[in-house]
């Protein structure tokens, strides 16, 4: 064997290719663009809350990408074939990162906690906080689902394509469902700014009641109005429509694949009852048809 | 230190006097919750004198005939959102008592609980089939050329059409928080539909679920609908009528069956979104409904503030039917209001029965039944 050969099977070699490809491909991924998601947060830098998101996944990118950096390590791979003994040492490199990752995640967890009962504008949703799901959902698109729309072959390919579409429409659903939640949640936390306003208002004319009832009417009337103009708006209407179409496209990926099952232990699937029902539905019309002719004459 | 101004103090002090009465209060609630209670609906009795599949048609026999009553049999049609026993949700709120008391024959749609093997039942089948069978059913029963009908909100809307298809058949004609015209930006349902793919749902669902369409009229508002509702019941846990009620309206209002599959999407199509029916340029059944060959007396009736079916899209109606007699009455109420409000008690059926009473010819009635005409 020659000596090139010797050492591509080198375990040493080879974990060493493997980490460096691997560094190089989270390297990649803590500098990807999201096209749609930075167009989004280019629009409006000076608001933080856009690029929470984006620094969660940027954070996460990051701790793996130092993750795989201290796996590359010439010591590193050496101590991993050292022994049990320098278990410590390879565990304190890779655990430092995802600590400091975990860090900056608590970080944005308190800007969301410091950001409750900031005062924002009543009835304005021009400016939703929906950019996190967004890029969420950008990234599944753009990064996971190709994945899934890989081609299968050979005897199973049909059976494994409408899986890969369940389980695409699945993620998609849930996506749309969170999306679509949070939108409508959205005027609880106006709300609460408004009522704020509105109490700070009272406080300055000094009439404030006793009464703690009265701030809950003065609530609900200010979260009654809050969803009366989130409805008509655009951003609503598009995610009602989108949420009821991921539905019914995600409802249809698991009848497909329910009906492949029914068959395999002979059961008549939904789509072969529901032609029985129709040819049902036409013979009954047919027939009283014919009936009401014949009392007729 | 109070920085919002807001009185901390005393709101927590009135709140400590409120316990007191919040204690007391929840121990007779829980001998309310935990003891006997009446939550029956749809108490009046009633024959089922028609069947056909799932469709029952319900006799109510007036125990007493007063001398002067309606002898024009009426037949209520309701929609096929949600169940008609929200004409006879409590006694002493009771549309179909109410109108029994008057001594007229009434009949009424139950149109039962769809399942998957309705899916391809569409308007026309509902219309020219079901509806037209129960109509000639009761005109033979009674021996009358033509019978009143009353339409309940959709329900009303096929009754516009059925009208419309079968004047000789219908002597007067009452609609109820029906909806005619379509192209209305006053209710959220109007704007919503618009953005609907009723052809997807359709093909995923098969009938439109009952509960996915609760859901849609919760949003309508959520603050009311899902807080503040139960809110008020939590308030008043500790009153038996109140309870009874309230427990009455929720069984109701989520008993709700599902909308055959093509009704659905026809119905979302042809009027949502096109708005065929108060332009005349609606098809039923390949037969054009001509809204000025309803000939027959009309009173539509509606609820200022119903936010289902707002004002705007019905009180277009009596403008474009081919008769003089032709009338809105607008009550200051809501979608459900108008059957079971107190106010609207008082207000809604007398003025229904008034109405017949002054349109229901004796004469023609009396010469049908010696002719036994049918």
């Amino acid at each position: 064997m020659a000596e090139s050969e010797k050492n591509i099977f080198n375990p040493i070699n080879m974990l060493d290719t493997w980490t460096r490809s691997m560094s190089e491909a989270w390297s990649q991924m803590a500098g990807l663009e999201l096209p749609s998601a930075n167009q989004q947060i280019k629009k409006n830098t000076a608001d933080k809350k856009n690029r929470r998101f984006d620094q969660t996944i940027g954070s996460s990118f990051k701790a793996w990408q130092a993750y795989m950096s201290a796996m590359n390590r010439p010591e590193t791979i050496a101590s991993v074939f050292k022994g049990v003994g320098s278990l410590p040492d390879i565990f304190f490199k890779m655990i430092q990162p995802v600590f400091n990752s975990i860090l900056i995640m608590h970080q944005q967890w308190l800007d969301k906690i410091e950001k409750t009962g900031r005062i924002s504008d009543s009835f304005h949703f021009d400016r939703m906080d929906k950019e996190s799901l967004n890029i969420f959902n950008k990234l599944y698109d753009a990064e996971f689902r190709k994945f899934l729309n890989i081609p299968q072959l050979g005897l199973t390919r049909e059976h494994q394509e409408k899986l890969n579409r369940f389980i695409d429409r699945f993620n998609l659903f849930s996506g749309a469902i969170a999306e679509f939640l949070q939108v409508i949640f959205q005027p609880f936390e106006k709300s609460y700014a408004v009522l704020q306003e509105k109490i700070a208002d009272l406080t300055k004319e000094d009439e404030i009641p006793e009464d703690p009832r009265f701030y809950y009417q003065l609530w609900l009337k200010i979260l009654e109005g809050e969803y009366m103009m989130l409805f008509k708006t655009p951003e609503y209407l598009s995610s009602l429509a989108k949420t009821l179409t991921i539905a019914a496209e995600y409802k249809k990926a698991r009848r497909d694949l329910s009906n492949d099952l029914l068959h395999y232990f002979s059961i008549p699937s939904s789509t072969e009852i529901n032609d029985v029902y129709k040819d049902l539905h036409d013979l009954k019309k047919r027939l009283r048809k014919i009936e009401k002719a014949m009392t007729a004459q | 230190m109070n920085k919002s101004g807001v009185p901390v103090d005393l709101i927590l002090s009135k709140l400590a006097e409120d316990t007191g009465k919040t204690h007391k209060r929840a121990q007779k609630a829980y001998e309310v919750l935990l003891g006997q209670l009446d939550t029956r609906i749809a108490q009046t009795p009633y024959e089922v004198v028609y069947t056909e599949d799932r469709v029952k048609l319900k006799y109510y026999q007036p125990e007493k005939r007063p001398k002067n009553h309606i002898k024009t049999p009426l037949l209520i049609i309701y929609a096929l959102i949600n169940r008609e026993t929200m004409l006879d949700l409590q006694p002493g709120r009771s549309v179909t008592r109410s109108l029994l008391d008057s001594g007229l024959d009434l009949y009424m749609v139950d149109w039962g609980y769809p399942t998957e093997k309705d899916k391809f039942l569409t308007l026309d089948d509902h219309i020219n089939g079901y509806i037209d069978n129960v109509v000639d059913f009761i005109r033979d029963r009674h021996k009358n050329s033509s019978i009143n009908i009353m339409g309940v909100c959709m329900g009303g809307t096929m009754s516009i059409i059925y009208a419309a298809l079968n004047p000789k058949k219908v002597k007067n004609l009452i609609t109820t928080v029906t909806p005619s015209n379509f192209d209305t930006e006053q209710g959220l349902l109007h704007i919503w539909a618009k953005h609907l793919d009723p052809e997807q749902l359709i093909d995923a669902y098969g009938n439109m679920p009952g509960d996915l369409m609760n859901f849609g009229f919760l949003l309508l508002n959520p603050a009311r609908l899902m807080i503040d509702k139960y809110i008020g019941f939590m308030e008043n846990n500790d009153n038996k009528d109140f309870v009874e009620n309230f427990i009455r309206m929720e069984k109701w209002i989520f008993d709700s069956p599902d909308v055959p599959g093509e009704t659905f999407k026809q119905f979302i199509t042809d009027f949502y979104q096109k708005n065929l029916l108060i332009q005349n340029q609606l098809k039923i059944g390949g037969r054009h409904v001509d809204l000025k060959k309803i000939t027959m007396p009309v009173l539509n009736i509606f609820g200022k503030y119903d936010h289902l079916v707002p004002p705007g899209a019905c009180e277009l109606l009596p403008s474009r039917v081919g008769t003089n007699d032709a009338e809105n009455l607008c009550l200051e109420t809501g979608h459900i209001g108008i059957y079971v409000s107190s106010r609207t008690q008082k207000e809604f059926v007398p003025k229904i029965i008034s109405w017949l009473k002054q349109r229901d010819s004796v004469k023609q009635t009396k010469k049908l039944r010696i002719q036994g005409v049918s």
